[in-house]
């Protein structure tokens, strides 16, 4: 894999993440575009580096959030692991492919997020006491629209593809 | 020759991350985290510009769904907060006359805080905002964020390449407040003690302490008393009334009265949900106060 663009790509979509998720958001939910950046890399790119990629992404998006740090870094590593368990048996350029790999993807990083909020609920601040524990629902509206967001954001990353150099490290026998 | 191999490397990452996200306390671990906000504001602010341009195009002034009031009813309205302003002017000034100490402490609001710009909102699923302030700007943790329309929320996180603010619609905010009613040209304080509001996340906050019988409303969420109707209701302003906050920031609205229901698992308690004026997660730029006096 070409790190040089993997880079390019980390930085964009975590600063649209950051810039549009407002504007986008519905009824208080936004589509994550780095998990969608995280399903592209799992399923096309060798293994070590898909694992390291997805890592690295997660621990970008923990700089530039209020959650707690490592949250992100360990689901999407989670992510790629389960992603590359299906990269030889997916179809990788279908949208239904994109879709499926997005939803699972979204709801395992959900229920980390959930199981975080629900054991170490936010202290609050400045009054005394614990704040509310995350609730499902958003959680699950973000999930659906990223889903939803997948079959195009990944079809325009497909065409990029090659930027990425995928399959240079698999003919030469190494990782990156 | 060395056994380590990629994979040993990559599970030690991942059961790092997972000993900090859900082993150690946050507190300890956000010391040591570097803010780089400011790297991504170069994609970050022109995609919220553009963002910005749509959603003002497409969706025009945005009116709470219980706002049911005519244009001259809003504009007697403006008209009556005018007067209210001009009353509360004179009035505060005439304080300052009085107490020489108070006047030093006291002035408009903006005198005492920094305006930053807004790089972007939280990448997670928390309810905060990245700005380009930095503790070279003299930001500190725990300071206070505003807008002219009212609280935005504390800042959260300090560092040399950014900050991030913690909304007062995040989980983790919450701050005391009192009730209030503009009914028909005056400002009503509503007989309800200070009680805690508290974020919910997706843009909303809520109280959850008084009884539905404290707001004047039955099991059946109707009013006990049909003549006067609930004691809160859709609508109603909420306030800063809360001894740790700074004196200026004491009377400043942090939303409005949205939904009103019981709550989940304590039925004769109240589920008050409060939303802030403006969308506080499309706010070009916020004030930061630097000086509580």
């Amino acid at each position: 894999m070409r790190w040089f663009s993997y880079f390019i790509l980390a930085y964009l979509v975590v600063g649209l993440q950051i810039g549009l998720a407002p504007y986008v958001a519905y009824h208080g939910a936004a589509p994550n575009l780095v998990l969608l950046a995280v399903v592209f890399i799992a399923v096309n790119a060798p293994r070590d580096a898909a694992l390291l990629g997805c890592f690295m992404l997660g621990f970008l998006q923990d700089l530039v959030t209020q959650q707690q740090p490592g949250l992100f870094a360990f689901s999407y590593g989670l992510v790629a692991l389960l992603v590359l368990n299906t990269q030889q048996v997916v179809y990788k350029d279908h949208p239904l492919t994109h879709f499926s790999l997005a939803l699972a993807a979204g709801l395992l990083t959900a229920a980390i997020i959930l199981a975080h909020g629900w054991l170490r609920p936010p202290v609050l601040k400045p009054v005394d006491g614990r704040g509310v524990r995350p609730g499902a629902t958003t959680e699950l509206t973000r999930v659906l629209y990223t889903a939803l967001l997948a079959p195009i954001v990944l079809g325009v990353l497909k065409r990029a593809k090659t930027l990425f150099g995928f399959h240079g490290g698999r003919r030469k026998g190494r990782a990156w | 020759m060395s056994q380590l191999r990629f994979h040993h490397v990559f599970y030690v990452l991942m059961a790092l991350s997972g000993i900090v996200a859900f082993l150690i306390p946050g507190r300890f671990v956000e010391r040591y985290q570097p803010r780089i906000e400011i790297l991504f504001s170069p994609v970050a602010r022109p995609a919220g510009v553009v963002g910005r341009m749509i959603t003002r195009r497409t969706e025009g002034t945005v009116v709470p769904a219980n706002d049911h009031r005519l244009d001259p009813e809003v504009r007697a309205e403006n008209e009556a907060l005018r007067g209210e302003v001009m009353r509360l002017n004179a009035r505060v000034a005439e304080l300052n006359r009085q107490q020489n100490e108070l006047g030093k402490l006291t002035g408009a609001l903006r005198e005492l805080c920094k305006v930053t710009k807004v790089i972007g909102f939280d990448s997670g699923n928390r309810d905060s905002i990245s700005i380009s302030g930095t503790s070279f700007d003299g930001i500190k943790q725990d300071m206070y964020v505003v807008i002219n329309g009212g609280l935005v929320g504390q800042v959260a996180r300090v560092g040399s390449l950014g900050s991030q603010v913690k909304l007062v619609t995040d989980p983790a905010f919450g701050v005391r407040v009192k009730f209030l009613r503009f009914d028909k040209e005056f400002l009503m304080q509503l007989p309800i003690a200070a009680v805690v509001v508290q974020g919910i996340g997706a843009g909303r906050m809520s109280v959850t302490q008084l009884s539905l019988a404290n707001i004047g409303l039955d099991a059946n969420l109707k009013p006990l008393d049909a003549v006067a109707g609930p004691i809160v209701k859709e609508g109603d302003y909420v306030q800063i009334d809360d001894n740790e906050c700074p004196a200026p920031l004491q009377g400043l609205k942090v939303g409005r009265v949205v939904k009103i229901g019981s709550r989940r698992g304590a039925r004769l308690y109240a589920d008050i949900q409060i939303e802030p004026i403006t969308n506080l997660q499309r706010l070009p730029e916020v004030m930061v106060m630097t000086r509580e006096r």
